[in-house]
């Protein structure tokens, strides 16, 4: 990535700098009104008619349904709401459904399942809005964005070894989970910074987690086993 | 030197190629994934890469075909697609129990159907071992390499026998769902959709019991429950998330071997006492297991 494009993402993803371009891949009309809403509301533009047939017909050649944009409208008017590019596209991920390609934009993506990993963004579909607006500019600065809970495909495996965990443990995931800091954490229980870390990295090896949200996910979403 | 090496490298190459015809790509969406052509009408596949819908178009060598779900099991990661038109298909031998350190070829289909393969190493084996959604494989295979759209295609072992599935574990790591596995799930894959199974409809983390309760609830860990599933045996029965599962009707549930050996498919409809931990506080409660609704 060259410097210049660069500079330019991290300005479309400054916090309270200029509102972003974004496309909003949702079929629904009322949901779409409502993030159009939300999205006005932060500052941002919703850039509407720039998908248009190119990208749709592309889809159609690989013999895939694309479901959650490319209305026919979209596709008919065939041009651009305005002249600028499109900085992040917002789509509502449903089950069975594929999201848009990220050729033309990050995808910052809503949904209430699991989303595949190569997505800029995963957020829950209630989210608020302060939290869309941030993960639309970080989104479009180029950044991984994840909901703390967000389920994540962890791949196959074994239930048998799965070490049991602490009742401190639990305490810590269960705040680590509602969104609590180390420092929020400590607090709460009465204990260090540093103890906190210590709980947290057992977590980690315990959960085969490399981040908080992996270990809330797999800890506490979902729990390890399933019967 | 070079005559061992160019031998070898034809010997994987030639396997690759004996092993492309059963070797096919699943569309999923934007990308694809593999599967095994096991019968001449029957493709398995990697449950978890499968999306949720009923039909898939297939490609081998350039060529389409269709097919429709049949089943999945999550327990065992198998999914079985029934082909619209058989075509021909011979599946390599099974192979035997590979030892740690042999070589291994996990073999695929890219997106048009061309083989794909990947040289691996068996990177540790063991007996078998439940999955995280109780399903029972016959025996632990993982390889040393991750996985791409390769998975779901056949693993063969350095002569060629096939060794069974590829799937991604963890982080995209290599395991082998071995044939065994697959060929005790496909016929009722086929004939129901699932692999009955019983279920409480809990999702369940291991833990250990709090100091001050060991001595009344008679064990040090217990599984505690962190989801329950709308509707499921455990959600009428009172169970609420928090409660630490002790035991089975009487029978301890510390690890996943304990608790899958009680939900066997002739388990399912019986009536089980669970004891658990809540508040602080024993309690006592009746489930009666279920079959666990199709993925």
């Amino acid at each position: 990535m060259t410097g210049t494009a660069s500079d330019e993402r991290l300005a479309a993803g400054r916090p309270g700098g200029a509102g972003l371009q974004v496309r909003l891949a949702v079929t629904d009309p009322v949901r779409k009104r409502g993030l159009a809403a939300m999205l006005a509301g932060s500052g941002h533009t919703v850039a509407d008619h720039t998908f248009a047939g190119a990208a749709a017909s592309g889809h159609t050649a690989a013999g895939d349904t694309v479901s959650g944009h490319a209305a026919a409208g979209d596709a008919a008017s065939g041009h651009a709401a305005t002249g600028d590019a499109v900085d992040v596209v917002l789509c509502d991920l449903l089950p069975g459904s594929t999201p848009p390609p990220e050729a033309e934009a990050p995808v910052l993506a809503l949904t209430d399942g699991p989303a595949p990993d190569h997505l800029a963004g995963v957020l829950p579909r209630t989210v608020e809005p302060v939290l869309l607006d941030a993960a639309l500019r970080a989104v479009a600065a180029g950044l991984v964005v994840r909901a703390p809970g967000a389920a994540r495909p962890a791949g196959f495996g074994a239930a048998e070894d799965t070490p049991p965990l602490t009742p401190r443990e639990v305490e810590v995931l269960a705040l680590v989970g509602q969104g609590f800091t180390n420092k929020a954490v400590a607090r709460r229980l009465g204990i260090s910074v540093h103890t906190v870390k210590f709980h947290l990295e057992a977590l980690f090896a315990k959960l085969d987690a490399t981040s908080r949200a992996e270990a809330v996910a797999k800890g506490l979403r979902g729990g390890a086993i399933e019967v | 030197m070079t005559d061992i090496l160019d031998h070898i490298s034809s010997r994987f190459a030639d396997q690759v190629a004996a092993a492309a015809p059963c070797a096919v790509a699943i569309g999923t969406g934007r990308h694809h994934a593999s599967g095994i052509l096991w019968r001449p009408d029957v493709v398995v596949a990697s449950a978890q890469t499968l999306p949720d819908r009923a039909g898939f178009t297939l490609r081998r060598a350039g060529t389409e075909f269709t097919a429709t779900l049949a089943g999945r099991d999550p327990g065992t990661n198998v999914a079985a697609l029934r082909l619209a038109a058989p075509i021909d298909a011979a599946l390599p031998t099974a192979a035997p129990a590979p030892r740690v350190g042999s070589l291994a070829v996990a073999v695929g289909a890219d997106d048009t159907g061309a083989a794909t393969g990947r040289l691996a190493m068996v990177h540790a084996t063991g007996p078998a071992w439940h999955s995280q959604a109780g399903g029972r494989i016959d025996a632990l295979l993982r390889l040393d390499v991750r996985l791409d759209v390769d998975e779901g295609g056949p693993v063969l072992d350095s002569s060629g026998a096939l060794l069974g599935m590829s799937t991604a574990g963890p982080r995209r790591r290599a395991l082998v769902i071995p044939a065994a596995t697959i060929d005790r799930v496909l016929d009722p894959l086929l004939a129901e959709g699932r692999v009955a199974r019983g279920w409480l409809g809990v999702g369940l983390q291991p833990v250990m019991v709090p100091e001050t309760l060991r001595a009344a609830a008679g064990q040090d860990s217990g599984m505690m429950v962190m989801t329950l599933a709308a509707g499921g045996p455990a959600v009428l029965a009172g169970v609420l998330p928090g409660d630490i599962l002790l035991d089975l009707d009487g029978t301890p549930v510390r690890r996943m071997r304990a608790l899958a050996a009680a939900m066997g498919r002739e388990q399912i409809g019986r009536s089980v006492a669970l004891r658990l931990l809540r508040a602080g506080a024993l309690q006592a409660v009746a489930v009666t297991i279920a079959a666990r609704p199709a993925a």
